[in-house]
């Protein structure tokens, strides 16, 4: 064996040596990753399965409780998150490339809801309100301060549908929702709600955002591309950049 | 001289690195939670941790039918927790045992008492105490079998109870009402259930009633009334009957239709909440009342649904467990 066939032996062998741990971190990791945690009446397995279906070649996991998600956010450090605005503010390390509208708009409206009488807004300061929570105790808590002049007693939950449980076991004397959800608790519910719009709130309804540093390039299309079926799902119709 | 002022430096700074984590350590005030070996309970402690262990120092006791009282008091005694969680009737009465026990002048550290049937009887003579309850108002199984069952009527509801339990029926009419449901109810008056069960659950069905509410009450539903009375009721019923507890809507009973549990994790997230209202009220947890639990698990006896009911097979998807 020549000198040149044996350095050629070495070099293939340092080669595949060098290339294993590529090979192995690529199949590891396997897809592009998309962490999703979105607020909606749609069960968090059933989203999962849905956007999974929609969405191939990428590895998609749903959250239904803000801690979990922060949690595997900040431990796994997906490739791309799909969540509401404050959510992307708040975890960090995380930049915006889409955003979801409807009826083309990006943010949505929030109401408040209560049994039979409308909620006087002077009063806040001295009332529960019920909210899903998206940024953990302290989150929420800013978040409310920022709609309200002052700030309210908050009584948070992570099922939509405890939002209505809430109300009508008298927990708390008003929930606050997007607009868009309040067509779910009239069709699940009897009860006499008086709506308090609040003119000056308006929150994002949801957007895709991009690890700093990395790309996430399946995402960004499969969102792009999503069919309408998955969109209505999300409670968009387009997606915008 | 300068390698003894850096080294001097450097431990000056170690020393302040130790202090500040010890305060960081001491700065959490500790809470003890109490509770007996179980998956459930396991899940609830979970649900507190995921929301306050920032917060608190949380320390566990393991109790069984041995524990006795004083090994409350030496756990009270080493942890001196600010606050006490309680979890299952048997912990609760362990620590009301340790509580008698104690001089009626010593300070009541404030509990949340959860997990437990009939929270309000079992915490009543507990100073500063809060809770929640085990039992779902059936307002919530209502409302949550009417969007799976839309063209079955759901608006007068039956329930056959022991004296005890009505303020808890009262309480439940008028969430009731807030739904446009009313409810009925039959009292069993003394411990004679059995002959008088058969009377009041025949009394409902001529009060045409829509659906019949089952409480957990393990003197009107046990293994000998449910083969005497119950399961031959159930048969000529026919319509919806609603239940607190999964294995009463096992296909094979062909008993329960619905079965509402509260959800463990979201029961311990719900208690999480109330330690901090209780902390932000310096301690005091009095006038709060116990609260009844606000998220469940949803099962339904498919077999039994499909069979006298028309299901929307679209809102299964809210259903958490199909048994068919």
């Amino acid at each position: 064996m020549s000198r040149f066939s044996k350095s050629l032996q070495i070099a293939a062998v340092l080669i595949a040596a060098a290339a294993v741990p590529c090979i192995s971190d690529v199949s590891r990791a396997g897809a592009e990753t998309l962490y999703i945690f979105y607020p909606s009446t749609i069960r968090p397995v059933l989203m999962q399965q849905k956007m999974t279906e929609s969405c191939p070649g990428i590895r998609i996991k749903v959250f239904g409780r803000f801690t979990d998600f922060e949690t595997e956010v900040l431990a796994d450090k997906p490739d791309a998150i799909l969540t509401k605005y404050p959510v992307i503010q708040q975890i960090g390390g995380y930049s915006v490339a889409l955003k979801g509208s409807r009826k083309g708009e990006t943010e949505e409206a929030v109401i408040l809801v209560s049994a039979d009488e409308k909620i006087d807004l002077n009063t806040i300061s001295s009332i529960s309100i019920g909210m899903f929570d998206i940024l953990g105790r302290d989150g929420m808590k800013k978040t409310a301060a920022g709609y309200f002049s002052v700030e309210p007693k908050l009584r948070l939950v992570s099922k939509i549908e405890d939002m209505l449980q809430i109300l009508t076991l008298n927990m708390v004397k008003a929930i606050l929702i997007p607009e868009n959800h309040f067509s779910y608790f009239k069709e699940l519910s009897d009860m006499n709600f008086a709506v308090t719009p609040l003119p000056d709130v308006r929150t994002g309804i949801i957007a895709l955002a991009l690890k700093e540093g990395g790309s996430a390039v399946l995402s960004v299309k499969a969102l792009t591309e999503m069919d309408s079926k998955s969109m209505t799902m999300l409670e968009v119709d387009k997606w915008e950049k | 001289m300068g390698k003894i002022k850096q080294y001097g430096r450097t431990i000056l700074v170690l020393i302040l690195m130790i202090c500040c984590m010890a305060d960081y350590v001491y700065a959490k005030d500790s809470l003890l939670i109490i509770r007996l070996e179980d998956i459930a309970l396991k899940q609830a402690v979970d649900g507190i941790r995921s929301q306050i262990r920032q917060d608190f120092l949380i320390v566990e006791m393991i109790v069984n039918a041995d524990t006795a009282e004083n090994e409350i008091s030496r756990k009270m005694k080493d942890i001196s927790p600010k606050l006490v969680v309680l979890m299952d009737n048997a912990a609760i009465s362990l620590y009301k045992k340790f509580r008698k026990g104690l001089p009626d002048s010593s300070e009541a550290v404030p509990s949340v008492s959860m997990m437990a049937s009939f929270m309000d009887i079992m915490i009543r003579d507990i100073k500063n105490a809060a809770g929640i309850f085990y039992e779902v108002p059936v307002v919530t199984s209502i409302v949550n079998l009417r969007s799976v069952m839309p063209s079955v009527p759901l608006k007068k509801i039956g329930v056959v109870h022991r004296e005890f339990m009505e303020q808890s029926v009262k309480t439940n009419r008028e969430y009731c009402k807030k739904e446009n449901i009313e409810l009925v109810s039959q009292i069993i008056p003394g411990d004679d259930v059995k002959s008088y069960l058969e009377k009041a659950l025949n009394r409902l069905r001529d009060q045409n009633i829509d659906a019949l509410w089952i409480p957990n009450d393990n003197k009107i539903v046990n293994a000998s009334l449910l083969q005497s009375v119950w399961f031959p009721f159930a048969g000529q019923f026919g319509k919806p009957i609603i239940v607190g507890v999964e294995v009463l809507v096992q296909p094979k009973f062909k008993f329960g239709t619905f079965a509402v549990i509260p959800d463990p994790f979201e029961l311990g997230v719900q208690a999480a909440e109330i330690i901090f209202d209780i902390r932000d009220n310096g301690w005091k947890a009095e006038g709060r009342g116990i609260e009844p639990p606000r998220s469940v698990f949803k099962i339904i006896n498919m077999e039994q649904a499909q069979r006298l009911f028309r299901i929307d097979k679209e809102k299964l998807s809210n259903i958490d467990k199909i048994l068919q």
